[in-house]
């Protein structure tokens, strides 16, 4: 697991020009921008891109073949992935939550603190959802077709949504369930959220375990 | 320490059904042409494909149910599949290092640089030769048991193709070599008969010939006969035979034997090259 993790991070310094110019593009917005969470949000939403590139380096020119003669198991380089999208992701999210605080208070800006990490909170949850979704999909499909995997998901979630929209029970549901989010304290809100997070990273990491022991190299 | 018992595997028209063994203290070469099998073959043994039917046991445990620790144990180099060619060797040995316990650090940057591998320089932009160097390299500095290389030599020049032979040799005269043993795949035939104990030889997925190399070079050879003398032979030792203008070429196990009772005949010692022609090309008795 090490040694993957090694790995990754040296991958990762091949994107260093990449990752300066976000840092760039991000400054300037914070400087110059009044919405400080959109800085978060894109930092933390490119984190996942450098992630999940480790993986279109792993599979070119057929890399995995001499990556499993090594000593790791399967299940351990999809473990490595979801530590590795945790340890980037949540870096990143932690760093830009900072940075976006210590902005918004040097300007001046009208900002409370507890208000600024829920939303920041909530965002994180956004984003690792959709790292739980795109890190199965691209180690299914590769990084060229879950491009294309990742399109036609995103539109089947969303005719999904609009044909289930239809049904009048189900709309009913979600209000009564909207409804009860609302009597949640943000407590509730956060312990609620991260029962969610947990569910839908296992999952997420049980499709991945399973779809790297159906491969073959 | 490896076994291949009845292992088959299907894809699409192509079939391999193979069975082989690899025993401690020895060099077993793989010999065959491209796409005769020897990659499915080591793939399978790697556990990166899976099999349709058979077993294959590596150090008497079945290759699926082989740990991290005994992984250690085997050094691989495959030959269309290497480290990411965005690394460099410094970033190799560092996973090296985190990948293996036995990992001889400074034994592998000392043969880098004896090999010409730059530590700074990607990957992508080493030639043929060094990406093979540094595959074998890798292979062989954590002190592994069983070491499964496919077509190493591949793309070097005779000079260091001499050099990492001897470096495999090496590899099993120290006082660890008992213990040790390398299967090994080449379409350079002269390097396996100078390097190997015993060879196998795969032609269309099926192993069709498994011969100590010794045996191989002192005992095969070929006959050239024409139909009249081909019909006086004894057939005994017939390995294969190939339709010649001239009459048959016949590849024997016993020359000897041959030599002694068909003094005017004309036989031909014969190499490996020889021997994969006859039985690929010819016909197999």
């Amino acid at each position: 697991m090490r040694g993957l993790l090694v790995k990754d991070l040296r991958l990762l310094r091949n994107q260093k020009q990449f990752f300066f110019t976000v840092l760039v593009i991000a400054a300037v917005f914070a400087v110059a921008g009044q919405n400080l969470s959109f800085i978060m949000n894109y930092c933390s939403i490119l984190a996942i891109f450098f992630t999940i590139s480790t993986i279109s380096y792993d599979e070119f020119n057929n890399g995995y073949a001499a990556l499993f003669a090594m000593p790791i198991t399967r299940k351990q380089y999809v473990m490595e992935k979801y530590l590795f999208a945790l340890l980037i992701g949540g870096g990143v999210w932690v760093a830009a939550t900072l940075l976006g605080a210590a902005i918004g208070a040097a300007r001046g800006m009208e900002f409370v603190l507890a208000e600024w990490i829920v939303s920041s909170a909530a965002a994180f949850m956004a984003i690792w959802t959709l790292m739980m979704v795109m890190l199965p999909v691209n180690l299914k499909y590769g990084s060229e077709k879950s491009r294309t995997a990742s399109l036609v998901l995103t539109f089947a979630v969303f005719a999904g949504i609009v044909i289930l929209a239809k049904y009048k029970p189900l709309t009913l549901a979600f209000q009564n369930a909207v409804a009860a989010l609302e009597q949640l304290s943000g407590a509730g809100l956060l312990l609620l959220g991260l029962a969610v997070l947990a569910v839908v990273t296992a999952i997420s990491m049980a499709a991945g375990v399973h779809i790297m022991n159906k491969k073959q190299f | 320490m490896l076994q291949l018992t009845d292992v088959k595997k299907n894809y699409g028209t192509f079939a391999l059904d193979v069975s082989m063994q690899v025993p401690p203290g020895r060099i077993t070469g793989l010999i065959g042409a491209n796409g005769a099998g020897k990659s499915t073959t080591f793939k399978a043994i790697l556990n990166l494909i899976s099999i349709d039917a058979g077993t294959i046991t590596v150090f008497g445990k079945p290759v699926t149910a082989l740990t991290v620790q005994d992984k250690e144990e085997i050094g691989a180099a495959l030959s269309d599949s290497g480290f990411s060619e965005y690394l460099t060797v410094e970033d190799v040995t560092a996973i090296l290092r985190n990948m293996y316990h036995r990992f001889d650090e400074a034994q592998f940057k000392e043969k880098c640089r004896r090999f010409g591998l730059p530590e700074k320089k990607k990957i992508k932009e080493f030639s043929t030769g060094m990406r093979a160097k540094l595959k074998l390299l890798a292979a062989m500095s954590h002190d592994a048991k069983l070491l499964i290389l496919d077509e190493p030599t591949a793309g070097l020049d005779v000079v260091a193709r001499e050099e990492m032979l001897e470096m495999l040799q090496d590899y099993l005269a120290d006082t660890k070599g008992e213990e040790r043993a390398v299967l090994i795949s080449s379409h350079i035939s002269s390097d396996l008969e100078k390097f190997c104990d015993d060879l196998y030889m795969i032609d269309n997925g099926k192993m069709i010939l498994h011969e100590e190399t010794d045996v191989l070079l002192d005992d095969y050879g070929i006959l050239k006969v024409d139909e009249a003398q081909y019909e006086r032979l004894d057939w005994t030792h017939f390995l294969a035979r190939k339709r010649e203008s001239f009459g048959y070429s016949v590849l024997v196990r016993e020359r000897q034997y041959y030599r002694d009772n068909y003094p005017d005949y004309v036989m031909e010692k014969s190499s490996i090259d020889d021997v994969i022609i006859m039985m690929t090309k010819g016909e197999r008795l």
